[in-house]
């Protein structure tokens, strides 16, 4: 992997995974974003006040016998919470997913794969209780992960449509930091053993699709130490 | 983490623990509810009461089912109409996040968030989560009352939250609904000696009241030892039949013959072999009689020996109609059970008697390698005893559970 320089700062900056596009410099946290060779200086990130997460970059752990370590993150604000997003590099990449992802929510720890792109739709033709359509592709590789979601028409309605403001930006990221910093996102009913989410872009729309497990379950390694626990 | 802010509403210093996570705390002055924004604080709820003390004090922390917590949050929640009370306590770990822990009527329970949303049937009135089928317990509409300490929600004043409770004992599933989402939670109901231990309340717990829609039957045990009566009936009732197979039963004499005058007639039958088969010998009669009565002296005679064996046997039928109809009473045979005979050849000699003597005819039959049905039922009965009792207090059990509930399956809603 070619070496790149900060170039607020000069100093080495880490792309550690072929998938990784934008990093934050840990010498003067300034992001930065990878065009092929060139790099793009999209400002300094605000350190992040993030004492009671036992998470970090760095941190690894298990999802079904897939190991993993956490490359990067985002911390997204709406107005009744927050909640994390942590890049995952996953230690055997498939074809359906090259690197995944754990969104982090009160507590709540959710593996997501790869997210798949769905022809694309607005968020504001979009409402709770509306049932989106899966390309039968789609369906067939969600089939493969859950069973409980063929044919389950229920498992594709909206129950939740927020949009958050992206507040930080930690380590690598596999896209360009938005510069608005704006994300909607629409929880889609459950099943079994089967979370899913769609992700509003500005370009496209896509899917994500996990589980959530418990906090042992994940048998994480190299987790920050929280102060007093 | 700790964050000291400035009450808006009384200027008391608050310190709020988990800054970072609670977005709602109390002040512990003037008990105002504030919204803990990331760069601002403001009021959601003026004036509260305090309505109650909790006997867990918050700001401690406890071990539980293998983790360390922190009791951050106090509420006093109701129903609809304020009457039936309860507290709930938030507690958090920042490696695992929240739980609850529930206090109703006396009885604990130990809640958590569900990882999916379960899958309600409205028909059979049941929602299933991995796995798992919990019937409809209860609606109803619930607020909440007074808080204190922190929350990781924006506290609602007054707000009126749909909930409706599904049961498996010793699990109770949730869904509570609000305008903006629909959360679903797992109740496990926990022996309050657990409570007062983990929570050091010894001497502080409340009592407990009644039947906890999700306590598990304090009849479990009971369960298990009515499984292993039926076993040994079942097993029982195997030998039972398998000496039935093994004894068969065989006709000795079958034979009828026409008593002209059946006061005072003598038959002597033809000779028949008795065997040693084990089971018991038994003598059936029948007589066409019709109001009336039939008696038979009945003597069997060892043709080698001489020896004798003495019995008598009757039956007696009544039959007419009246103002409720046909009646009949007695029976034209009976059967009876006799006395060991020794293997040997053997002849009967019969005297007939009657209260009218009338002719008839007679049919004396007799059978051995008959099995004993008496001991096995009465064995059977009493192991049935125990069984039934539980049967019955289990029920009673169930039924003061269900006695609160809408949706009870021991009475239809029109009879309460």
């Amino acid at each position: 992997m070619k070496d790149f320089l900060c170039p607020q700062c000069g100093a080495g900056l880490k792309f550690t995974t072929a998938y990784a596009v934008s990093t934050v410099c840990e010498f003067c946290n300034s992001l930065v974003v990878r065009h092929d060779l060139n790099l793009e200086l999209l400002g300094k990130e605000a350190i992040l006040q993030d004492d009671l997460n036992p998470l970090q970059v760095g941190t690894r752990g298990v999802f079904k016998k897939t190991g993993f370590s956490i490359k990067g993150g985002v911390r997204l604000n709406h107005h009744e919470g927050f909640w994390q997003e942590w890049f995952l590099e996953l230690d055997s990449p498939t074809r359906d997913s090259r690197y995944a992802w754990l969104a982090q929510a009160q507590g709540e720890y959710q593996f997501l794969f790869e997210p798949v792109e769905l022809p694309r739709q607005s968020a504001s033709e979009f409402q709770v209780g509306a049932t989106v359509a899966v390309p039968s592709e789609v369906e067939k590789l969600l089939g493969k992960w859950s069973s409980s979601l063929v044919k389950n028409a229920d498992a594709f309605k909206a129950i939740d449509i927020r949009t958050a403001q992206m507040t930080h930006f930690l380590g690598q990221l596999p896209w360009a930091p938005d510069k608005n910093r704006q994300r909607t996102v629409a929880e889609l009913s459950s099943t079994d053993d089967a979370k899913m989410t769609i992700e509003f872009g500005s370009d496209k729309t896509l899917l994500y699709y996990g589980q959530v497990l418990d906090f042992e379950d994940f048998k994480f390694q190299n987790l920050k130490e929280v102060k007093g626990w | 983490m700790v964050k000291a802010i400035t009450c808006p509403s009384c200027g008391g210093s608050v310190s709020i623990k988990y800054s970072d996570t609670s977005l709602s705390f109390v002040c512990p002055s003037c008990l105002t509810v504030i919204s803990n924004d990331n760069t601002s604080v403001s009021i959601l709820v003026r004036n509260q009461q305090l309505l109650a003390k909790p006997i867990i004090s918050l700001g401690q922390r406890f071990k539980f089912r293998g983790h360390d917590w922190d009791v951050i949050g106090f509420l006093l929640r109701s129903d609809k109409t304020e009457v039936y009370k309860w507290s709930e306590y938030l507690l958090f770990n920042p490696y695992v996040g929240y739980r609850f822990l529930v206090c109703m009527d006396g009885h604990w329970s130990y809640v958590t968030k569900t990882k999916s949303a379960p899958k309600v049937d409205s028909i059979l009135r049941s929602a299933s989560y991995l796995g798992k089928t919990y019937s409809l317990f209860n609606k109803v509409k619930i607020k909440t009352l007074f808080v204190l300490g922190e929350f990781y929600w924006r506290v609602k004043a007054n707000e009126l939250v749909e909930s409706s409770d599904y049961i498996n004992p010793p699990e109770m599933l949730s869904l509570e609904k609000d305008s903006d989402e629909e959360i679903w939670s797992l109740a496990e109901y926990i022996p309050k000696g657990d409570i007062e231990t983990a929570f050091k309340l010894k001497g502080l717990m409340p009592l407990d009241m009644g039947v906890a829609p999700h306590q598990p039957s304090s009849h479990n045990e009971d369960k298990k030892l009515t499984m292993y009566v039926s076993y040994l009936m079942c097993a029982l009732f195997l030998v039972q039949f398998g000496f039935v197979v093994a004894v068969y039963r065989s006709d000795a004499l079958n034979l009828t013959y026409s008593v002209p005058n059946s006061k005072g007639y003598k038959i002597t039958t033809q000779t028949f072999e008795i065997g040693e088969k084990a089971g018991y010998i038994e003598s059936e009669i029948s007589a066409l009689v019709s109001n009336d009565w039939f008696e038979a002296v009945i003597e069997a005679v060892e043709e080698e020996s001489g020896e004798e064996y003495e019995f008598d046997q009757g039956v007696e039928y009544y039959l007419g109609s009246d103002s409720d109809g046909a009646w009949t009473e007695g029976s034209q045979k009976s059967e009876r059970r006799i006395a060991k005979l020794p293997k040997g050849k053997y002849h009967l000699n019969i005297t007939t008697d009657s209260g009218s003597g009338a002719p008839t005819n007679l049919t004396v039959r007799i059978t051995e390698g008959n099995v004993a049905w008496g001991n096995f039922f009465f064995a059977i009965f009493m192991m049935a005893i125990y069984p039934m009792y539980y049967f019955m207090r289990a029920k009673s059990f169930e039924k003061t559970r269900w006695s609160q509930s809408d949706y009870s399956p021991f009475w239809s809603q029109h009879d309460d």
